[in-house]
């Protein structure tokens, strides 16, 4: 399987970084710096914070910190950390209800008023995941935004595949509500 | 009408990445042509993962890695310094130690007034004074007030201080390298370190 060779590149890197190859080291965290900022800046909505925990999460899987088996993916480890980390900062900061929008949304869209509504209505489910349970709002974002499968989920979420795919349906489901409910509101008063 | 064909929802999300077979693919694509709830579901995934995240820049990514290497660095040499037991062991022994033991003592006497009574340790001098030169042969510790508690709390903190004193004057020096235990143990080697920890191990059965 593609996952298995991943695996193994991963653990190889691993293997040359601690026999003293610096260009392992390097090869590793340009791998996954991007896939985790992304992660990170969706997560915390900030990137002085999102870089901040990238640099955290990294060191902390290189030091071994928590002890990393090497039965299981590195990648899904480094989720994991992220993850954690990540729900530390905002837990500490209890901050995710006022989350710049426009920051996080770059409209690609021409100035219309199609465009306008399409705008609102980014905004409207970017709050809607914000609203949603972790769990669900996790599962969602690592399988929409970051194509994760559900698989990889369960694994870096630690739940079962049937829970990951129970959040997973939830999750949506909430968000076409809300959405729902956004977009039928202004066109009831017209 | 609820669509209830949640194994095609579940591929849904790799529609949108074009990451299923060809068969996968057309699989979808007749279902959302059918079925609205699908399709706007679709919709739905398709403005979720257009959310663009900002990208901090190229000089940005290019300086990680070695940002990442240092501290990486940086914490492994902090940890392997810091290698648990050793600290535990220096911060715990004398001072952490000798207080713990001042609190049971001191505890004990409170508590279990009339049922305990201490013998006091009156050989192995290990500072200036020794119980017996606050009381004449052991003491019994259900005959001691409020101040000879003091008295006694005060002389086990003396104690303390001169243990740490001397621990730290003469523990090393007999191994020749000059070090001290008032230093940080951040600067030391391993080899240092051991011989600090075979000094201290000598000087406890002392
Ligand atoms: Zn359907």
């Amino acid at each position: 399987m593609k996952n298995g060779t991943l695996m193994e590149e991963d653990i190889n890197l691993l293997d040359r970084f601690a026999a003293g190859d610096r260009e392992a080291f390097n090869d590793l965290v340009r791998k996954y710096q991007k896939p985790l900022y992304s992660l990170l800046f969706r997560m915390v909505s900030d990137h002085d914070d999102a870089a901040d925990l990238l640099q955290k999460t990294l060191v902390k899987a290189f030091t071994g910190a928590g002890g990393f088996e090497r039965r299981s993916s590195f990648k899904t480890w480094l989720y994991q950390i992220a993850i954690n980390l990540a729900k530390n900062l905002y837990r500490d900061r209890a901050r995710l209800a006022q989350v710049p929008i426009d920051d996080v949304v770059i409209s690609r869209d021409p100035g219309t008023v199609d465009a306008l509504i399409r705008k609102q209505a980014r905004q409207r489910l970017h709050q809607a995941m914000v609203d949603l349970p972790e769990k669900q709002r996790l599962t969602v974002m690592l399988r929409v935004q970051q194509q994760k499968s559900f698989a990889e989920i369960s694994a870096i979420l630690g739940c079962s595949l049937g829970t990951a795919k129970a959040n997973y349906h939830h999750g949506v489901r909430k968000l076409k509500v809300s959405l729902a409910d956004a977009v039928a509101v202004p066109e009831k008063e017209e | 009408m609820t669509c209830t064909n949640t194994h095609l929802r579940e591929m849904l999300p790799s529609f949108l990445e074009g990451s299923l077979d060809a068969e996968g693919m057309a699989l979808v694509r007749g279902h959302i042509a059918r079925c609205s709830e699908c399709s706007d579901e679709l919709e739905l995934l398709g403005m979720m993962s257009d959310e663009q995240v900002p990208d901090p820049g190229e000089a940005f990514w290019a300086a990680l890695p070695d940002r990442v290497y240092r501290e990486t660095q940086r914490t492994l040499a902090e940890k392997r310094t810091r290698s648990g037991w050793l600290r535990e062991w220096w911060s715990g022994m004398p001072v952490r130690g000798a207080i713990a033991f001042a609190m049971i003592v001191l505890v004990s006497l409170v508590l279990l007034r009339p049922a305990h009574r201490i013998q006091p340790e009156t050989t192995g001098r290990i500072g200036d004074t020794t119980l017996e030169d606050l009381y004449d042969g052991p003491a019994a510790v259900a005959d001691l007030g409020p101040s000879d508690i003091t008295l006694l709390n005060d002389w086990l903190e003396r104690e303390i201080t001169v243990l740490r004193q001397d621990l730290g004057r003469t523990a090393i020096s007999a191994n020749g390298f000059g070090r001290t235990l008032d230093e940080d143990l951040s600067t030391m080697d391993r080899e240092e370190l051991d011989d600090l920890v075979a000094e201290l191990s000598r000087k406890q059965e002392v």
